[in-house]
């Protein structure tokens, strides 16, 4: 399951009123969403919104039926067992471009402020100013440990560029801290603090 | 031939002091008579004295003693003499403070002359300075790693005696580590007297007891140099100095030191 369909289905049952909901499904053979709403003192709408909410996850069915020529639709559960399964170590960063071997060094006339942490071998934090006028947002990153040392380390604008391994070695950055320093790395280059040469 | 790569200070940073107390004089004078004048200028001695003997109770450089003794029987014999204006009679110990003023204000003068007196934090600049090239535009407001040397705890304490009675740097000892902020002549009071009790806006070298050197070179005094010199080579060339005068220190050899400093030949008072 996708981290979306994960958080949209998280949603529905993380609503106060799911598991009443959830209770009239299984031991109703079907159910439309005004008798429904009636049956939990919900608007008609909400109802509506939720039961096609699941409807949509695949979690019930939907069925179409007429009274008297006007067409509306009744829903039943389509399983009693509901799996939510999510595989974070997708989002775990693929070395992105030449990965660790990437020359970088720190940008001319950056702008950014960073904070010393109280040990004195690296930062604690970085602050960038994006934009101009009224529109100038601050933006105030908070650094772990790894990343604090890997920007005390980063070559000034005007000295010999090293990659992202040759840094983290002089800073003692251990290699198993190789993706939240690249995360940091691309950050910054996005917001014009760090150049890759 | 050695050619200078810092600004010259401006001197009002460094006489404004006299210059004010010699204009509050002579309007004194000139409206109330030699007797306020004289009281005003005693008071103005008396008051100026802390400064000097702030700077002995902080940095124990015995020099600023005989500042301070200066700037007393100055006052002294200031306060001591309208009285005798009118009758001579009551002269009292004013030769005797004469005397103490004369020997006190030869000591220093002598003193300042030889540069004793002088926060060097310019000099180290300029011995920074040296190796390093005009590329321009490169300056960067950030600390930045500047090699390692091997420290005992007993050589840091004698390296922040040095670095202190020499004035060559006010030191802030921190749990895991010293930090050695430079100072220019003239901007030495905030410290002095407690008032600036960090150092994140000003120019610091940092040693830890490990042996890391960490150098922070602030804009203001990036823009003392009169080329814009490589950034990254003279954050390193700050630290490589310290290095070196950690090493004469650990030798024994502090006079090196300030034989370094002074054959720059720098103003004595800027």
């Amino acid at each position: 399951m996708d981290y979306k369909t994960a958080a949209l289905m998280s949603s529905y049952l993380a609503k106060d009123y799911g598991e009443d909901f959830f209770v009239l499904l299984v031991n109703y053979q079907d159910i439309s969403a005004s008798e429904a709403a009636s049956r939990l003192g919900l608007h008609i709408r909400t109802a509506q919104d939720f039961l096609d909410g699941l409807a949509a996850l695949g979690i019930v069915n939907k069925t179409e039926v007429r009274e008297k020529k006007r067409p509306y639709y009744r829903y039943n559960l389509a399983t009693t067992k509901l799996k939510l399964e999510v595989d974070l170590g997708a989002f775990k960063k693929e070395n992105p471009g030449e990965g660790l071997e990437r020359l970088v060094r720190e940008m001319k006339n950056n702008g950014a402020n960073y904070s010393v942490a109280r040990s004195g071998d690296c930062f604690s934090s970085v602050t960038i100013w994006e934009g101009e006028g009224r529109e100038r947002e601050v933006h105030n990153i908070n650094l772990t440990a790894s990343q604090g040392k890997f920007l005390f380390h980063l070559p000034f604008p005007q000295a010999k560029p090293l990659s992202i391994a040759a840094v983290m070695e002089k800073a003692a950055v251990e290699l198993t801290y190789s993706t939240e320093v690249q995360d940091i790395v691309d950050e910054l280059a996005r917001l014009g603090v760090i150049d890759f040469v | 031939m050695f050619t200078r790569k810092t600004k010259d200070q401006n001197i009002l940073k460094v006489i404004w002091v006299p210059l004010v107390t010699i204009t509050a004089f002579l309007v004194v004078l000139s409206i109330a008579g030699p007797k306020p004048a004289f009281y005003l200028l005693g008071g103005i001695y008396l008051f100026l004295s802390l400064s000097p003997f702030l700077t002995f109770w902080r940095t124990q450089n015995n020099g600023f003693l005989a500042a301070t003794m200066f700037t007393v029987f100055a006052g002294l014999v200031c306060v001591s003499a309208p009285p005798a204006f009118d009758d001579k009679s009551k002269i009292g110990l004013i030769p005797v403070l004469l005397v103490g003023m004369y020997a006190s204000m030869l000591v220093t003068g002598y003193l300042t002359l030889n540069r004793k007196l002088k926060w060097r934090g310019q000099e180290v600049f300029e011995l920074a300075a040296m190796p390093v090239e005009d590329t321009g535009d490169s300056f960067t407001a950030r600390p930045r790693p500047a090699g390692q040397v091997p420290i005992s705890k007993t050589e840091m304490i004698r390296f922040v005696d040095v670095l202190t009675t020499k004035l060559i740097a006010f030191a802030f000892p921190e749990e895991n580590r010293v930090v050695f902020v430079l100072t220019l002549p003239g901007n030495d009071l905030p410290y002095l007297l407690g008032i600036k009790k960090d150092y994140i806006n000003d120019t610091w070298v940092a040693i830890d007891y490990e042996g890391n050197i960490s150098v922070n070179i602030t804009q203001e005094d990036y823009l003392l140099f009169k080329q814009d010199l490589d950034f990254d080579q003279l954050c390193q060339s700050l630290g490589d100095v310290f290095a070196e005068f950690l090493e004469f220190s650990k030798s024994g050899q502090e006079t090196r030191i300030i034989d370094m400093m002074d054959a720059l030949r720098l103003n004595p008072l800027m």
